[in-house]
C-alpha cells in the first residue's frame, strides 16, 4: 500500500515537473507576442506614420526573421542575387513590415488583444491569439516561430508569409528583381504619404 | 446569337474540365486560365471601384451602426439556414444543429434576425456551404475562377458564389422585395471594405493577393478554423537556410 502511495507520488511530482517544463518552453514566444500587442496599442496612440513607425521598428527587429521573410517572398531568385541587393530587399521589406503595422494601428478604436495559447507542432511553436474590435467579431491571429523568431502570421487562415510570396513572386515573373525593389519602394512611399 | 447547343457544351466542358485530374498538393491554387481571369478581375474591380465601393462607403457614413448591424443580422440569418443544411450533409449535425437553432432563436426571440440573441446563448455561425461541403465529399483540389462581378471561387465553389445572392429570396419566396437585393449587396460591399482596404495598402499586384487569399480563407473554412499547422511550415521549406 505505501510503497503504491509513494509511485503515486513520484508519478505525480514527474508530471507536474514535466508540465511545468512545458510550460516554461513555451513562455518566451507567449511573452514576446503579449509584449508585441502592447506596445502596438501603445504605438496607436502617436499622431503621426512616422512617429508610430520609430516606436514600433525595435519591436518588429526583435520579433520577426526579417532575413527569412524576404528570402521566401523573392523565392528562388533570392539564390542568384548578390548581397548588396539581398540586403537592399531586406531593409525594404522590413521597412514595409513597420510601416504596415503604424498604419494598421494608427488610433485607439478600443481594439483588444488576447493571447489564447501556445502550441508546440513539429516544426516550430505557433502562438493563437486574437483581436477583437470594439464591437465587431474577433479575428484570430497565429505568430508562427521557428528559432526564436516569428516568420509568418496568420489572419483567419489567410498566411502573410503565402500571400507575400505569390504577390513579389508574380512581379519578379513580369518585371524582374528590379521591378520588384520599385514597387516596394513606391509602395513605401504611399504608405508614408497618406 | 449563340445556340442552345453552344451553351450546353461550354457548360459542359467547364464542369468536365472541373472534374479533370490536378496535379498537386491539395488547396493548392491551380490557375489555369489566368489570363481569362485577370480579364475578368480587372472588369469587375474597374466596376466596383467607380461605383459598388463609393456606394457602399456613402452607406457606411449615413447609416448609424446600430441600422447596419440590424440590416447585416437579418441577411445573415436568412443564410444561417443553407449553413445548417451544409452542416448536416458535412456529416456534422452538431454544427447544423447549432445553425438551425440559431436560426430558430433569432426569427423569433430576436426579431426577424434584427437582433442576435443565439450568440448570447452560445450558439455561433458556423458558416458553410456548398462547396465546402463538396470539399468534405473529397473533391479538395479545384481550378480557380474569377466570376466577373461576383469574385473568386472555384469550380467546387461556383454554385455556391453563383446561388448565395438568391438564398434570401429563395427563403421568403416572390415576396422578397428587389430592393432588398440591392440593400443585400451593398450592405455585404461595406462589410467587405476593409478586407479590400487591406488589399489596397499592401498588394503589389491585386490580382494575385485576392486569389492565394481566397483560396487559404476558403482552406481555413473548409477545415472549420483549424487547418493543420504544420502545413504552414512545410509550405516554406524550399527557401530553408539551404544555399
Amino acid at each position: 500500500m505505501r510503497c503504491l502511495a509513494g509511485n503515486a507520488i513520484v508519478g505525480l511530482t514527474t508530471i507536474l515537473f514535466m508540465s511545468s517544463l512545458a510550460g516554461a518552453e513555451s513562455q518566451p514566444e507567449h511573452d514576446a507576442v503579449s509584449g508585441f500587442h502592447d506596445h502596438l496599442l501603445e504605438m496607436a496612440r502617436l499622431d503621426s506614420q512616422i512617429e508610430r513607425e520609430k516606436f514600433v521598428d525595435a519591436a518588429v527587429a526583435d520579433l520577426f526573421d526579417v532575413e527569412r521573410i524576404t528570402k521566401v517572398s523573392v523565392g528562388r531568385t533570392w539564390r542568384t542575387l548578390d548581397e548588396a541587393v539581398r540586403l537592399n530587399l531586406i531593409e525594404v521589406v522590413g521597412d514595409l513590415i513597420v510601416g504596415t503595422y503604424a498604419r494598421r494601428f494608427d488610433a485607439d478604436r478600443g481594439q483588444k488583444f488576447q493571447v489564447l495559447d501556445t502550441e508546440r507542432v513539429r516544426r516550430g511553436i505557433v502562438v493563437r491569439t486574437e483581436i477583437k474590435p470594439k464591437g465587431g467579431e474577433a479575428v484570430s491571429l497565429d505568430y508562427f516561430f521557428q528559432n526564436g523568431k516569428v516568420f509568418n502570421v496568420a489572419a483567419d487562415g489567410v498566411s502573410d508569409l503565402s500571400l507575400r510570396r505569390a504577390d513579389y513572386g508574380s512581379v519578379v515573373k513580369s518585371d524582374g528583381i528590379e521591378g520588384l525593389m520599385s514597387h516596394l519602394e513606391s509602395k513605401l512611399q504611399e504608405m508614408r504619404a497618406e | 446569337m449563340y445556340s442552345r447547343q453552344f451553351w450546353l457544351s461550354t457548360i459542359a466542358a467547364v464542369l468536365l474540365g472541373g472534374c479533370a485530374t490536378l496535379e498537386g498538393d491539395d488547396f493548392a491554387v491551380y490557375d489555369h486560365h489566368e489570363s481569362f481571369n485577370r480579364t475578368s478581375y480587372d472588369i469587375s474591380d474597374s466596376v466596383d471601384r467607380n461605383v459598388l465601393v463609393p456606394v457602399a462607403r456613402g452607406y457606411q457614413k449615413v447609416m448609424p451602426d446600430f441600422v447596419e448591424k440590424r440590416v447585416s443580422n437579418v441577411f445573415a440569418n436568412l443564410r444561417t439556414l443553407g449553413s445548417s443544411a451544409n452542416g448536416f450533409l458535412q456529416g456534422k449535425p452538431r454544427a447544423g444543429g447549432e445553425d438551425f437553432g440559431r436560426f430558430i432563436v433569432n426569427s423569433t426571440i430576436g426579431l426577424a434576425g434584427l437582433f442576435d440573441p443565439a450568440s448570447d446563448v452560445g450558439l455561433r455561425y458556423q458558416e458553410e456551404d456548398f462547396g465546402q461541403t463538396l470539399a468534405v465529399w473529397g473533391w479538395r483540389k479545384s481550378r480557380f475562377v474569377y466570376v466577373p462581378f461576383l469574385g473568386p471561387a472555384t469550380i467546387r465553389d461556383l454554385p455556391s458564389t453563383i446561388i448565395r445572392g438568391y438564398i434570401p429570396r429563395l427563403i421568403i419566396g416572390s415576396d422578397y422585395p428587389w430592393p432588398a437585393s440591392v440593400v443585400d449587396l451593398v450592405n455585404a460591399r461595406a462589410a467587405l471594405l476593409t478586407t479590400t482596404d487591406v488589399r489596397d495598402a499592401s498588394a503589389l499586384d491585386p490580382y494575385t493577393f485576392t486569389r492565394d487569399g481566397y483560396i487559404q480563407r476558403r482552406k481555413y473554412l473548409i477545415y472549420d478554423g483549424d487547418p493543420p499547422l504544420d502545413d504552414l511550415f512545410d509550405e516554406f521549406d524550399d527557401f530553408g537556410d539551404e544555399e
